[in-house]
């Protein structure tokens, strides 16, 4: 018997205002993270991935719609009352933001901060017994001397460190599901690894299930054993990072690991995706991405294509690589 | 600090004496100004036969002893008046400043969590109606409905006009009156005190609510509240524990500021309430070309500005964390 995903997202649309009429910034989106497993969410900037965590989490700005289904560890949860859903904030899921220097409010102690992740889940601990368990959590994260740095404020801290300190809040409560929004993207290159090996190190030791977002495709090869690729507020392609990374089938996906340097290719040129992303007020008919794609057909810009099983991936392309070649002109 | 107190002289100076009266006249009298010999006597008297550089470091020099002169129309010594005159004004500061402070910062709040609604819309006409209208209008025409129509509150003045004003300890007749635990006498003061401070109060209102509207508004959309409601926060905790404080921060700034400018700004409020502060003191100063006490007055207003900018720095450091005092 399959057991249920962890998290299952169906038919998700998200609608933002707009001054021009409303902006379809999510539309019909399926994925799921299966319990203990980690799923790198990938896209260039306005592709919606944020959006769509955000989404899950239920906090996004009142004004924008969200319609569709998403149910955690079984249950609906789009929908809930805002109360109901703080109950699940901090304590079944949780979330960390790219920019670890503006996610810490800059007048708490770090110590505050920590343990009101703790406090606000059991009104029954002390302010004492919260301050051993922050006090833990930090070393769990590798921070040195926890005592003291519980006690100082976030500008005292380094953008690692801060992070560090983030991750620290956030599974503080043992989540089923961690959200890292672009973890490491304001961070300098030798921290970002040593940020992804605590993200590893907690999702083994409290096996919770990891999504990761970002545009950084080594981030998710190192990673995820999941991808979903995300092009202007659609999934165009999503399987097992293996078989996406190794054979790409959706021209998109096959433009972006082009474009990523290869240590083992020598100097070559690295390969760009003509164009930019379209605005979300002005999304090409069919296939969002046909203008820039070097197979796209008559098909391509009249009928948006839906998400098919490819092997053992899903994708959505008329002429996806890796199908019968002979459909190919 | 030093420099800036002795420019703030000087400028005193220089401006109250590039005036085309002369003072003589109020001292004399328009009848003794023919009499020679009294107006040499005066003019010795009063230091007027000095060159005004000599008047100047005269003035300098008796300052550092903290003798501000002697005023021409009360012939008191200039800073024994304003000390007696100085505790009225501040006590209706304060109390202005307390409820401007806080209807400012509740009604910008509030506008704050219901932006673009009928609250926001009502705080927004409340603040521009109390900055824009004069208080000598909106403080008669209160004085007129409250205290003359409906008798609710006593007329003008610290206190009643028949009630002897007790020996005073602090200078604030409401605190004086609570160390005394005379509690008929603080209900007087303070319902004496209750509308001009409102008047005053309300003039600020209209700043302090829309800075705050503007600041929490920029805070709500910071990475940090995002942060606070993805572990957990409910909007009230978000509110007021991780969004409030960061959003008074600037808004002290403002808040000091205007504290400074009351003290000296309060006069239209002094003369219509018949308020026995500095005010209305440096009023009847200039009228009377008293240049030590208009002097007198420039100085402790600037040294308000001074002290007021030098709390608020200090007030700053204890509320953000990120700055530091040396």
């Amino acid at each position: 018997m399959m057991s249920e995903p962890l998290l299952q997202v169906s038919s998700l649309t998200v609608t933002l205002p707009g001054g021009a009429g409303p902006l379809h910034a999510i539309m019909d989106l399926n994925f799921s993270v299966r319990r203990g497993g980690t799923l790198g969410i990938v896209g260039e900037s306005g592709s919606g991935k944020s959006i769509t965590m955000l989404s899950v989490m239920g906090l996004l700005p009142r004004a924008a719609s969200v319609t569709g289904s998403v149910r955690l560890q079984g249950r609906e949860i789009l929908g809930l009352p805002n109360a109901e859903l703080a109950r699940l904030r901090g304590k079944s899921m949780a979330m960390i933001f790219q920019d670890p220097l503006t996610a810490m409010n800059p007048v708490l102690t770090v110590g505050v901060q920590v343990t009101e992740s703790l406090r606000l889940h059991d009104r029954s601990l002390s302010r004492r017994a919260a301050m051993d368990r922050a006090a833990e959590l930090l070393e769990t994260v590798s921070i040195p001397d926890p005592r003291r740095r519980l006690g100082q404020y976030p500008h005292e801290f380094s953008g690692g460190m801060r992070q560090r300190a983030m991750i620290a809040i956030a599974v503080a409560n043992s989540p089923a599901l961690l959200i890292a929004d672009e973890p490491t993207t304001a961070l300098d290159v030798t921290v970002q690894a040593q940020i992804l090996d605590v993200l590893q190190r907690m999702r083994e030791r409290l096996g919770l299930a990891l999504v990761i977002i970002t545009h950084d495709l080594g981030v998710v090869a190192g990673t995820a054993d999941r991808v979903a690729v995300m092009y202007s507020g659609r999934l165009v392609e999503e399987g097992d990072v293996t078989t996406v990374l190794a054979a790409p089938a959706h021209p998109y996906t096959v433009g972006l690991l082009a474009a990523v340097p290869r240590i083992d290719r020598g100097n070559t040129r690295l390969l760009s995706i003509n164009g930019s992303p379209p605005p979300l007020s002005n999304r090409p008919k069919g296939c969002a991405f046909h203008p820039r794609c070097s197979v796209a057909q008559d098909i391509c810009r009249s009928v948006t294509p839906s998400l098919q099983a490819v092997g053992s991936s899903q994708v959505a392309c008329h002429f996806p690589y890796g199908a019968a070649e002979a459909s190919r002109p | 600090m030093p420099f800036l107190v002795l420019g703030i002289v000087t400028a005193a100076f220089v401006i109250s004496h590039s005036t085309q009266g002369d003072p003589l006249v109020s001292i004399l009298g328009d009848r003794q100004m023919d009499n020679p010999e009294i107006v040499a006597a005066a003019k010795a008297r009063w230091g007027l036969d000095r060159s005004l550089t000599e008047q100047y470091f005269i003035y300098v020099g008796n300052l550092l002893t903290g003798d501000l002169g002697t005023s021409i129309r009360t012939k008191q010594p200039v800073s024994q008046d304003i000390l007696t005159r100085l505790p009225a004004t501040l006590e209706l500061v304060c109390a202005a400043m307390l409820i401007g402070s806080g209807m400012g910062i509740v009604l910008g709040v509030l506008a704050a969590r219901f932006r673009d609604r009928a609250f926001d819309h009502f705080s927004r006409l409340f603040a521009l109606v109390g900055s824009s209208v004069p208080v000598f209008w909106s403080g008669l025409i209160l004085l007129f409905v409250l205290s003359v129509k409906l008798n609710w509150i006593d007329g003008p003045g610290r206190l009643d006009s028949r009630t002897i004003p007790p020996e005073s300890i602090t200078g604030f007749l409401t605190i004086d009156s609570l160390l005394r635990s005379d509690l008929a006498m603080f209900g007087e003061a303070l319902q004496h005190l209750a509308l001009p401070a409102f008047v005053l109060g309300w003039a600020v209102t209209g700043i302090i609510s829309r800075l705050v509207r503007a600041s929490m508004l920029d805070v709500l959309s910071q990475d940090y509240i995002l942060a606070a409601r993805a572990r957990g926060a409910r909007e009230g905790r978000v509110f007021f524990h991780h969004a409030l404080r960061n959003a008074l921060i600037p808004t002290l700034t403002i808040i000091g500021f205007s504290f400074a400018y009351l003290i000296t700004g309060a006069v239209l409020t002094e003369t219509i309430f018949s308020w026995p502060g500095i005010g209305s003191y440096a009023v009847d100063a200039a009228r009377n070309l008293d240049y030590p006490a208009i002097m007198g007055v420039t100085i402790v207003g600037g040294l308000a500005f001074l002290f007021t900018n030098l709390v608020t720095d200090v007030v700053y450091a204890v509320a953000d964390p990120r700055i530091s005092v040396q």
